[in-house]
């Protein structure tokens, strides 16, 4: 017997028992929808992680412990080494970023942003204008979301490629700190208020590099001038103070070269560790919670499909029967019972892709309503739920072949 | 086909003896008829005649060949070439029409090409007068004609033995009659004709008359 003739049997099959067919196709769709719809969050959230972890350079940012009179030191020796896979390296987290009050120049974004230097190492996708090429330059998150800022809504997040080539004005201060060397309290004056004007000339994607919605870069040499002259000390030994217990941070430039870069400084004698640890144990057990899930459900679909195709195939007794009486090999009956059942499996699985790829704009739309959710892209997990389909073909197979095998014991 | 001896046990919790020490043959050439009770052994004779299911014991050759040598797939190559089947319940496809009804059964011959097998499939339903309900559904086939259909897909690989389980058991009278006719016809050229019937009119038309009681087979005289 041909394929052809197998295939048109089968399909025959199906058609005269539809409402058979048309109930295995619901209920394995319901399994397939669940199995796809946890397969899919587990895939969307792993690769947040996965993409979080490469994309911030928040998780690239290595301290290092130093005492107050060796901080210049160890940031020398450490800038001396000329490892490729160092970016940069900060005497402390002050010379990291700026907190400065940004503006619109029609005012309807007035609030705070931290403006980051566009050292090497910092990598963003500029998704609208174009890059820094000037120090009256800067590019902020074309969702932007400036701190400070009430409604915590989508409506409340600016589309920054409207404002693309308009000026924003940052405004900063320059502080004075005093700290009473006897009881330790700390005052700062501000004595002085900038503010420059500087140009948007692009936007990156928030999504692409899963940074804060208020971040902004701005030419790192223009950083650096700010941050070395916006605070004065009254003396010394208060600069030693302020700034005691802040580790040095080294810039990695890419998160695979993080424990190697950990390890040598390590090695060095330095204290060296991940500046910003991810809480990954409550993002574990949130996996192991979905696997688990996963697997009963996996567990329950199999063994319901199992029986449904005992109890069908019982049924089909008689037309098993009748395809002997035709002289039909034991290897055709099952061809045909095969394709029956994964005609009806693929028809289900295409369903249930059909189900998700509609689904997934949906569900985009609403999480893109809240700042905390909309980063996180909806990552359909094809594979699993394909996989999952031809974990339920073999227990087709192994079934139909037991099946025929008691049948012909019988015979 | 001789049957030498032939048991059928089904082992059960109190064991049940189906057929006992059947002995018989059947040649080519014959209309026989098997007539017995429900529940007399006859479906189970015919499903052994048929390779459908195995005896607990004796001997069943065909064509010199012991049956019980056969694998599973040389039965089946062997019932598919060999054995047409006639069902009481006609066993059509609803959803098929008469001549696909037919046509399935030649799915098993290599030998022809689809073209050349719906021309047989067609052929033999015509021989049987169903030229104007070839793509008629069973729904739209009288009893008589739904089982001529049945019959020329017992036919349509020309096979050397015809067994039939109550083929007029759904029919009425003219229909009974019309199919004896044609399994009579059937047996004069050269094949096995083995009819499983309740129906009395049988010995009117059978060349061997058997009775089947309690799994005892007995060949019954009577007068054609």
């Amino acid at each position: 017997m041909t394929f052809r003739d197998r295939y048109y049997l089968a399909l025959l099959n199906i058609r005269k028992s539809k409402f058979k067919s048309i109930l295995f196709v619901l209920t394995t769709l319901i399994f397939f929808l669940i199995l796809s719809i946890f397969f899919t969050a587990k895939k969307s959230v792993e690769d947040f992680f996965n993409d979080y972890l490469n994309s911030d350079f928040s998780n690239r940012i290595i301290a290092v412990e130093v005492g107050e009179n060796d901080r210049n030191d160890i940031v020398n020796q450490i800038e001396k080494l000329n490892n490729k896979h160092i970016s940069k390296v900060f005497h402390s987290n002050y010379e990291l970023f700026l907190q400065a009050k940004i503006e619109s120049e029609d005012n309807k974004i007035n609030g705070y942003a931290s403006l980051y230097g566009n050292y090497d190492g910092i990598n963003y996708t500029i998704n609208y204008g174009h890059d820094i090429e000037n120090d009256n330059e800067i590019i902020c998150s074309s969702s932007f979301y400036p701190g400070n800022y009430d409604n915590e809504t989508s409506d409340s997040l600016f589309e920054l490629s409207k404002y693309l080539n308009s000026n924003f004005k940052i405004s900063y201060n320059k502080d004075k700190i005093d700290i009473d060397s006897i009881s330790g309290d700390w005052n700062i004056d501000t004595i002085e208020e900038y503010s420059k004007n500087l140009k948007l000339v692009g936007t990156f994607d928030i999504k692409e590099d899963l940074t804060q919605y208020n971040m902004c870069y701005v030419s790192s040499e223009m950083l650096e001038n700010i941050l070395n002259s916006n605070k004065v000390f009254e003396n010394k030994e208060d600069e030693k103070i302020f700034f005691d217990g802040l580790p040095a941070l080294v810039l990695v430039d890419k998160y695979e070269n993080v424990q190697n870069i950990i390890n040598e400084l390590n090695n060095m004698s330095y204290n060296a560790y991940l500046a910003y640890e991810l809480d990954t144990e409550s993002i574990q057990s949130v996996f192991n919670i979905i696997n688990v899930l996963t697997i009963i459900i996996v567990i329950f679909s199999l063994v319901s499909t199992y029986l449904f195709l005992k109890n069908s195939l019982k049924e089909n007794k008689e037309i098993i029967y009748f395809y002997k009486t035709m002289g039909y090999y034991d290897k055709d009956i099952k061809g045909i019972i095969m394709w029956q059942f994964v005609t009806l499996l693929i028809i289900t699985f295409l369903i249930n892709i059909l189900a998700i790829i509609i689904l997934k704009p949906i569900v985009e739309y609403i999480l893109g309503k809240y700042p905390l959710y909309s980063v996180l892209s909806i990552h359909i997990s094809i594979f699993e739920t394909l996989l999952f389909c031809f974990l339920t073909i073999i227990i087709i197979l192994v079934l139909i072949n037991i099946y025929m095998k008691k049948l012909s014991n019988k015979i | 086909m001789n049957l030498e001896n032939i048991n059928k046990v089904y082992y059960m919790k109190k064991n049940l003896q189906v057929l006992k020490d059947i002995s018989v043959s059947f040649k080519k050439g014959k209309f026989y008829a098997i007539m017995g009770a429900s529940g007399s052994g006859k479906t189970t004779l015919i499903n052994i005649l048929g390779l459908l299911i195995s005896y607990t014991s004796g001997t069943y050759t065909i064509d010199g060949i012991n049956v019980s040598n056969m694998s599973n797939n040389d039965k089946d190559v062997f019932r598919g070439k060999n054995i047409g089947f006639i069902f009481q319940s006609f066993y059509l496809n609803e959803r098929l029409t008469a001549l696909e009804n037919v046509l399935i059964a030649t799915f098993i011959n290599k030998e022809l090409n689809r073209k050349e097998r719906k021309q047989v499939a067609r052929n033999i339903l015509i021989k049987l007068g169903l030229k104007d309900r070839l793509n008629h559904y069973p729904s739209q086939l009288s009893g008589g004609e739904q089982q001529r259909v049945a019959i020329a897909r017992a036919l349509v690989n020309d096979p050397m033995i015809i067994l039939a389980d109550e083929p007029t058991g759904n029919l009425d009278e003219k229909n009974e009659k019309e199919i004896f006719n044609i399994l009579k016809e059937i047996s004069t050229s050269d094949k096995i004709v083995i009819v499983v019937s309740h129906n009395p009119i049988i010995k009117r038309y059978c060349d061997v008359l058997y009775t089947m009681n309690k799994g005892i087979l007995k060949e019954v005289k009577h007068d054609f």
